[in-house]
């Protein structure tokens, strides 16, 4: 199968500081892949460089085909085309993804209109199918409210709505659910994979949080430092994790089970902190932290590919 | 017949609290009703236990915490600290009150002055409550408690990460030797690997026996951890309340159980 985005060393930079180094990475039609990663992994640069929204200052290189164009080789004005009609995001924070001035029906307006022309004035009714789709109840009257009036889960499926509302072949969501509460964190994300599947999308998922990523995508993609880690199949990744990284990752992850069966003693900890751009350490940017480090772990480890298991390590378990 | 004794009075004792905020207006020349935050909660924290609350978004969980450590007065019913109502007692044993609880908020980058370092920020608390000894001693201690180096004494907040600023917070509210510890959220903002490290602190210190805890959270697991009880809000009431263990594995309310199955598992 022909993987529908394929990035090859993908790198974000501003100036001599680079918050992703060259990361390789294939999105297959329907795949879901979870990107995780601490603050400052890179994770959030990765997707904002792919959507070509990067902060002023910062550029990406490398090369992203998306079906047989080059994201990266592409103007602001044929970018976008493609952004929000081929490849969509959702935003964390939804209160600042919409314009507080506007109804909810004037951002699907939008959208719809630039996703084709001829549907335009139908916009009404396509908005209306989605909302009702992702399970918003009075769609209708949904439509015709502002921002503030919505709580914020309703908010975060209003964004996801915009994002299917084009027919996107990928759906990018960085941390979607981290401003609802748990309870609603499932329904959003029940939501967003359900959307995903009907359009029969891609969908790459930024987040902090391993359980997600376990629950609802196929892919765990682990990034540190810039660099993407380790990736493949979620449930081969969390039983037989290689990178030392991942492994301390999944260690230190409180779930319910490991405390009620008291097989929690003390949790453990990742000593020390994720280094920042400025102080990111020669070689594997992980090494000062790691309990598996050795002299070859000053210089960068390549990223091998071996039995569907993507790895960046020079002595892994 | 002898009367109960106050020594077995427990830390805190709140009988049948409501806080009823003004809801706004829905029209023109609509009326504004009355929210109710907190609907009748009854509650007794005992000496040296760690009690977590638990329950969704606008359950109430921080208006509980706000009304017992005195931010907030509640609109009904009574909220007694060793035995007495600190609102209604002298300005001499309320600021003992002020003194005995503290209160650890969500996000250090907010609750920490950018200008002030932060061993200053640490001694501020013993100067207002007219401690006397050696102030830099006593931060230095707590800072010590918490993990941290020596070093961050002399430290901007900006210099330290997350989970640095949030253990300097903890020390803060340590340094003045307070009996109950309040922490909303105190590890939602933080990442994996260094939540990790406050869950583990807050643990401890629950277990070190002199300090009472109460721990607020939305992720079951996380109070899991820490407390040995276990307070269900939903709503501004108490659903459930009981050992945590045995809410965990059996529990009661809808909302008990609603919260124990939308926690995630890995494995």
């Amino acid at each position: 199968m022909k993987p529908i985005l394929q990035v090859r060393n993908f790198w974000v930079s501003s100036g001599n500081l680079s918050a992703v180094r060259g990361v390789d990475l294939d999105v297959f039609p329907g795949q879901k892949i979870g990107l995780v990663g601490e603050s400052g992994a890179g994770k959030s640069m990765f997707g904002l460089g792919i959507m070509d929204l990067l902060p002023f200052g910062w550029d990406a290189k490398g090369s992203a085909i998306l079906g047989d164009v080059d994201l990266l080789a592409l103007s602001e004005k044929d970018h976008c085309e493609i952004r929000g009609r081929q490849v969509a995001m959702v935003f964390q924070d939804s209160l600042s993804a919409l314009d507080p001035m506007k109804r909810i029906g004037w951002h699907f307006k939008r959208i719809v209109s630039r996703g084709s022309a001829d549907r335009a004035g139908e916009w009404q009714d396509i908005a209306f199918e989605i909302l009702t789709d992702l399970g918003v109840k009075d769609a209708g009257v949904t439509l015709r409210k502002y921002p503030h009036q919505l709580s914020g889960g309703q908010r975060q499926r209003i964004l996801i709505g915009m994002a299917v509302a084009a027919n996107p072949k990928l759906i990018i969501a960085d941390e979607p659910t981290t401003s609802v509460d748990t309870a609603i964190q499932r329904n959003v994300l029940d939501t967003l994979t359900a959307a995903t599947n009907k359009l029969g999308a891609s969908l790459i998922l930024i987040t902090h949080d391993l359980a997600l990523v376990a629950n609802y995508c196929d892919t765990l993609a682990v990034m540190y430092g810039g660099h993407l880690v380790e990736a493949g199949s979620t449930r081969e990744v969390l039983d037989k994790s290689r990178h030392p990284y991942t492994g301390a990752l999944i260690n230190s992850h409180i779930s319910l089970s490991r405390v009620i069966s008291k097989q929690l003693k003390t949790l453990p900890v990742i000593p020390g902190m994720m280094p920042s751009l400025e102080s990111m350490p020669t070689g594997c940017a992980f090494r000062l932290r790691c309990d598996r480090a050795v002299v070859a772990c000053e210089e960068i480890p390549p990223l091998l590919n071996a039995e569907g298991r993507s790895l960046r390590c020079w002595n892994p378990k | 017949m002898e009367p109960v004794s106050t020594t077995h009075a427990p830390l805190v004792s709140c009988e049948n609290l409501s806080v009823s905020y003004r809801s706004p207006r829905t029209g023109l020349l609509g009326k504004g009703g009355r929210f109710l935050a907190l609907d009748g909660v009854t509650l007794r924290i005992e000496n040296g236990e760690s009690l977590g609350i638990v329950g969704s978004s606008g359950a109430g969980k921080t208006t509980f915490a706000k009304v017992i450590s005195g931010q907030l007065r509640p609109s009904a019913g009574t909220f007694e600290f060793k035995g007495t109502d600190p609102s209604l007692s002298g300005k001499a044993s309320r600021g003992d009150f002020q003194r005995a609880v503290q209160y650890v908020f969500q996000n250090p980058k907010s609750s920490f002055d950018p200008r002030i370092k932060i061993g200053n920020a640490l001694i501020e608390p013993l100067l207002s409550f007219n401690i006397e000894g050696d102030h830099v001693e006593m931060v230095m201690t707590a800072l010590g408690t918490v993990g941290l180096d020596k070093g961050i004494y002399s430290r901007y907040p900006h210099e330290l990460s997350g989970g640095q600023l949030q253990r300097a917070a903890i020390a803060r509210a340590l340094v003045v030797k307070p009996r109950l510890l309040i922490a909303d959220e105190p590890a939602s903002s933080l990442d994996v690997s260094i939540r990790a490290q406050i869950l583990n602190l807050f643990r401890e210190l629950g277990n070190s026996g002199g300090l009472t805890l109460v721990l607020i959270a939305h992720d079951l697991a996380a109070v899991a951890y820490t407390a040995q009880r276990l307070a269900v809000f939903e709503s501004g009431r108490i659903v459930e309340s009981g050992l945590t263990l045995e809410i965990l594995k059996n529990p009661q309310s809808d909302e008990a159980k609603r919260l124990v199955s939308a926690n995630l598992a890995i494995f």
